[in-house]
């Protein structure tokens, strides 16, 4: 990876950490135990877009929205699949081979940087939805995560929010993860209006009962002890309703 | 073109809920098939639309160099430019008249094309032009109304029995999903875990998905 004068030795450590992962076929959409607890956040998001944010198609369309830690884009097509214009999309991905991997994917209207979160020039309170997957668990540093949750958070405009899927309970096997609880996620976005929902079976037993039969995922799913994810929103209050916005127009 | 997506919005219960159980099967169908590497097969849609089927194969693992979508439709050929990556080939004009290699293709897609054609000799001719692109040991992979859609004079359903017919060398296997869209809006509206419980009965999926297989030999 290209080493900066000004990077922090957390990013350093980011992808030492994710260079040792060899996960194999573990995590392959082909494994129903995937496509399942996929499935099952991505329903979640519409069910949050549509009855708590009140999101409509045309609102699709026209927000702005940015994935720090973007990976290989997989987020960003579900996002281009649900509607989202591929001009008012961004992602920022730290590692090299992921972001040509998501550059690669994306169409070209869609803005990637290459790099961590402080290189991206995006201008204060110009996105809608700042969106975070799986980042904050690989984060091992408090004072690296809070800033870079206070920089998510000055992207946003009033009204938008911060969607955040992550594990709220770390991996005893993988000590380079640990879960942010939601006490730690409301100290991070202390200005924030939250909606929360437990989301994701845990893997190992998804695994487990879905070698089983794949309906089983739902069976034990309906247990929310046994979620290990949380579900997000994160609202940042302000004056500005989202129709002032999308119409340019005062109430 | 997509069945589910005229008029309809991916924010109502009752199409998400069919489009996750048609990505569902056909992540089972694969599966199935031990193909455990989707980078490296390749897939060509008959009738992509705006791209949001080869968005979907992107998003499961296919690579954008091994995509092709084929497109009649100006304005949906234009609006497919815009949502996929460079790498994705896509070629305006009707499918039997569009040069493309013989047998170079794993899978040969079309979703809710053939239901839209009521010119038999043209849906002969176009099922033709898609077999001839199947490599052997690959397919065309179909989805689509199995039934007429009520209220749509437009759109007729394509039975298995014609689906064989189309494509008289193919091995033929096909499971009845999605439930009826009037039926799935009404119930949705009470609660989306109707989906679930009424998809059971299979009487009342409207359509057809199928993997129509080319031998080897």
């Amino acid at each position: 990876m290209p080493s900066h004068p000004d990077q922090h030795p957390e990013t350093l450590a980011i992808a030492e950490r994710y260079a040792r992962r060899r996960s194999g076929d573990l995590y392959s959409i082909l494994r129903p135990a995937v496509a399942l607890s996929t499935q099952e956040w991505q329903l979640q998001m519409l069910r949050l877009f549509g009855s708590v944010c009140g999101f409509d198609d045309e609102d699709l369309r026209r927000m702005k929205l940015v994935d720090v830690g973007c990976g290989y884009g997989g987020h960003l097509l579900d996002f281009l699949r649900i509607g989202f214009a591929p001009g008012n999309l961004q992602g920022i991905e730290l590692l090299p081979d992921r972001a040509a991997g998501a550059r690669a994917k994306l169409p070209a209207a869609l803005t990637l940087h290459e790099g961590d979160a402080g290189i991206a020039n995006i201008a204060p309170e110009s996105q809608d939805i700042v969106f975070q997957s799986v980042v904050f668990s690989s984060l091992l540093d408090d004072r690296f995560q809070q800033v870079l949750a206070d920089r998510m958070w000055s992207w946003l405009r009033p009204g938008g929010g911060v969607l955040w899927y992550d594990f709220v309970v770390g991996n005893p096997s993988n000590p380079d993860v640990r879960g942010v609880p939601v006490r730690r996620l409301k100290a991070l976005f202390p200005l924030g209006r939250f909606t929360i929902r437990r989301v994701t079976l845990a893997p190992p037993i998804a695994r487990a009962v879905c070698r089983v039969h794949p309906s089983l995922y739902h069976v034990f799913n309906a247990l929310p002890l046994l979620r290990t994810h949380v579900l997000a929103w994160i609202e940042k209050p302000g004056s500005m309703a989202r129709h002032d916005r999308v119409d340019g127009q005062s109430p | 073109m997509s069945p589910l997506s005229d008029s309809t919005s991916i924010l109502d219960p009752d199409i998400w809920q069919a489009t996750q159980e048609r990505q569902r099967a056909m992540l089972q169908l694969f599966a199935r098939l031990g193909w455990r590497d989707l980078a490296s097969r390749r897939v060509l849609e008959v009738g992509c639309g705006t791209g949001e089927n080869l968005l979907e194969f992107l998003r499961i693992g296919f690579r954008p160099r091994n995509l092709v979508g084929i497109e009649s439709q100006a304005d949906r050929f234009a609006q497919a430019m815009q949502l996929l990556p460079s790498g994705v080939t896509l070629m305006q004009g009707d499918a039997p008249m569009v040069k493309l290699p013989d047998e170079s293709e794993d899978i040969v897609y079309q979703s809710g094309v053939f239901s839209a054609l009521l010119d038999a000799p043209f849906q002969w001719r176009l099922a033709q032009t898609m077999w001839r692109w199947v490599r052997p040991g690959g397919g065309v992979l179909w989805y689509d109304f199995a039934v007429a859609r009520a209220g749509s004079p437009g759109v007729q359903g394509v039975s298995v029995a014609r689906l064989r017919e189309l494509f008289p060398q193919g091995r033929v296997e096909h499971r009845r999903l999605t439930l009826s869209a009037p039926i799935a809006r009404r119930v949705c509206r009470w609660h989306p875990v109707l989906y679930s419980c009424l998809n059971t009965l299979p009487a009342l999926r409207t359509h057809l998905l199928a993997w129509i297989e080319k031998p080897n030999s």
